[in-house]
């Protein structure tokens, strides 16, 4: 063993805690080694000299009377009324204490933290959306309009709700002629010559009490009934605040409202039309609302898409020769290209050619083959891109 | 033999006054408090070095183990847990009082109470009285942890096992706290020693 070893067996046998091997080996380490001889004589002498140091002794009268003292204080503190224990509670709060110091900085510290964060955070937050707004304008400028897909998936997110914002409420009109003579005239039906108009749903709607913004700008007219134009659909798809609805006018004095049942703005190539004057339209497949796609808006939602493609794809393995074959299939084709340009999912393109093709082999037309055959093109190609 | 006897006969006495304590009798209590009220006081004293801090704290240290008597199990050391009462008081006083320790009062009539002989050879050519005030000055300026340890273990000779119960420590702190308390008094007290 090293002399440090023997350093702790020297504090144990001047404790008496050495046991008879450590005895043995010290007494014989320290006939040899004067560095430890020397230790334990310094450690000895300490011990020695310490246990020499007196305090001095209270008088006997101090002893005699000091555990009287404690007991008297006993029965005084018991008989103590519980006011003044809360009483001296209280007021032991106010006496000093480094712990209390400690905790009373700790505590305040984190408020500081806490308070001091909120007001950069909030400083923060005003200035990251003044910022943000500023490169919202910079990315909706007409050149990244034009390409959306150029840009990265994560700004494209960033961009919707910003874009759909500034999109949906002020999209100008563009009424085809047919509509405007739809609103000049009215519109003959099987019950007679009603007078049309266009109104626009407002975000103040309910189930049963529907809000229709038309006539004059800004004029807000109640329709009195529940309409039957599919206007569920349009709920569930959160389109309800900026769809455009066409009502039929009841009464002027009342200015109530019923809304028209289906009115489509072109005229319907049988079972299908196309609703919407301003910023988003859809098209009444069968029973179902579908959003009309565009192919550089990039911020429609995936679910919509989905539709979308669910949509068509019935229709078309139901009614394989409905007039609306080319439109649909070009929309099928807009809403992989926009589904991918979303998820970056290669295998979103895969299923789309591998539909595409499924009515390409069903088609007759040579005409309407060509037509999917061109979708499927376009597919890969951004495939392979 | 005897002694054994007298020590169960008082064990035994000592049980029947805590118990009785813990009924409320504050009388029996004050047996136990003239029983170890010599202890607890040195003790205090010679942490603080005052005799009004010590008288404070150890009447303190009594009161409130006649409080927390429930809280005592049977079979164990009442001294012990005495001990360690007084030494948390103790602790937190000091902790308190950590830069307004007055110059110790004690210092002069401890000294004028020193014994005349200082038996260990080696130290009989130093005056007693500078190394007396030294030592007494380097134990006090101990961290109070090994303050504490070194205090019970030389002036209230307890055993390791009793100091780390009194201390609620493991007995390797106990043996560390001393190994490091007399090898920087060593250190300091160097040539005096």
């Amino acid at each position: 063993m090293k002399c440090e070893d023997f350093d702790k067996i020297i504090h144990l046998f001047l404790d008496g805690a050495i046991d008879e091997k450590q005895s043995r080996d010290l007494v014989e380490h320290l006939s040899g080694c004067q560095r430890c001889s020397e230790n334990l004589r310094e450690l000895k002498n300490l011990d020695i000299a310490a246990r020499k140091t007196r305090l001095p002794e209270p008088s006997p009268a101090y002893w005699q009377t000091f555990a009287r003292k404690v007991s008297n204080e006993i029965v005084l503190r018991k008989k103590k009324p519980f006011w003044a224990k809360i009483k001296s509670a209280w007021e032991s709060i106010f006496v000093y204490s480094p712990a209390k110091l400690r905790w009373s900085g700790a505590i305040a510290s984190i408020l500081l933290v806490f308070i001091l964060g909120k007001l950069y955070y909030d400083y923060k937050g005003v200035e990251l959306e003044r910022i943000r707004t500023e490169r919202m304008e910079k990315a909706l400028s007409s050149q990244v309009r034009e390409e959306p897909e150029k840009l990265p998936l994560a700004v494209q997110e960033s961009l919707q709700i910003e874009d759909q914002k500034k999109i949906a409420p002020s999209a100008p009109a563009i009424p085809s002629a047919e509509e405007k003579a739809q609103k000049e005239k009215g519109k003959e039906t099987p019950q007679g010559t009603l007078k049309t108009q266009t109104g626009f749903v407002t975000e103040d709607s309910t189930k049963d009490s529907i809000h229709v913004k038309a006539g004059r700008a800004g004029e807000v007219i109640q329709i009195a009934t529940m309409p039957e134009l599919g206007l569920k659909e349009m709920e569930k798809s959160g389109t309800l605040p900026e769809t455009t609805v066409h009502i039929e006018e009841i009464s002027d004095k009342k200015k109530t409202y019923k809304l028209a049942k289906e009115q489509p703005v072109s005229e319907g190539k049988g079972d299908i039309g196309l609703y919407g004057e301003e910023g988003i339209k859809y098209y009444k497949v069968d029973d179902n609302w579908v959003r009309v796609l565009n192919p550089n808006d990039t911020l429609v939602e995936v679910d919509t898409l989905k539709k979308v493609i669910t949509s068509w794809s019935e229709l078309f393995k139901e009614k394989p020769e409905t007039e609306w074959v080319l439109e649909g299939f070009s929309q099928l084709k807009i809403a992989y290209k926009l589904l991918f340009l979303k998820t970056g999912e290669e295998s979103i393109l895969k299923e789309g050619i591998e539909l595409l093709n499924k009515f390409k082999d069903s088609a007759v037309e040579q005409k309407i083959k060509d037509e999917i055959n061109s979708k499927i093109t376009e597919l890969e190609a951004l495939r392979k891109k | 033999m005897a002694e054994k006897e007298f020590k169960a006969q008082n064990a035994e006495t000592e049980d029947k006054l805590i118990a009785k304590a813990k009924r409320g009798d504050v009388y029996s209590f004050e047996r136990l408090v003239e029983k170890y009220q010599k202890k607890i006081y040195y003790l205090a004293l010679r942490m603080t070095k005052s005799h009004d801090a010590a008288d404070d704290l150890a009447q303190e240290s009594f009161i409130k183990a006649f409080y927390s008597l429930k809280s005592f199990k049977e079979g164990y050391s009442f001294s012990a847990w005495v001990y360690r009462i007084c030494m948390n008081l103790t602790i937190n006083y000091l902790k308190r009082q950590k830069f307004t320790l007055p110059e110790s009062q004690l210092k002069e009539g401890s000294l004028e109470s020193l014994s005349d002989t200082v038996k260990a050879d080696s130290i009989n050519h130093l005056a007693k009285k500078e190394l007396m005030e030294k030592i007494e000055q380097e134990i006090e300026s101990l961290p109070v942890e090994f303050k504490s340890t070194f205090i019970l273990r030389t002036y209230e000779n307890l055993s390791y096992e009793e100091i780390a119960q009194a201390l609620k420590i493991s007995r390797g702190t106990v043996m560390s706290r001393l190994f490091r308390a007399r090898e920087r008094l060593k250190k300091n007290l160097k040539g005096y020693l």
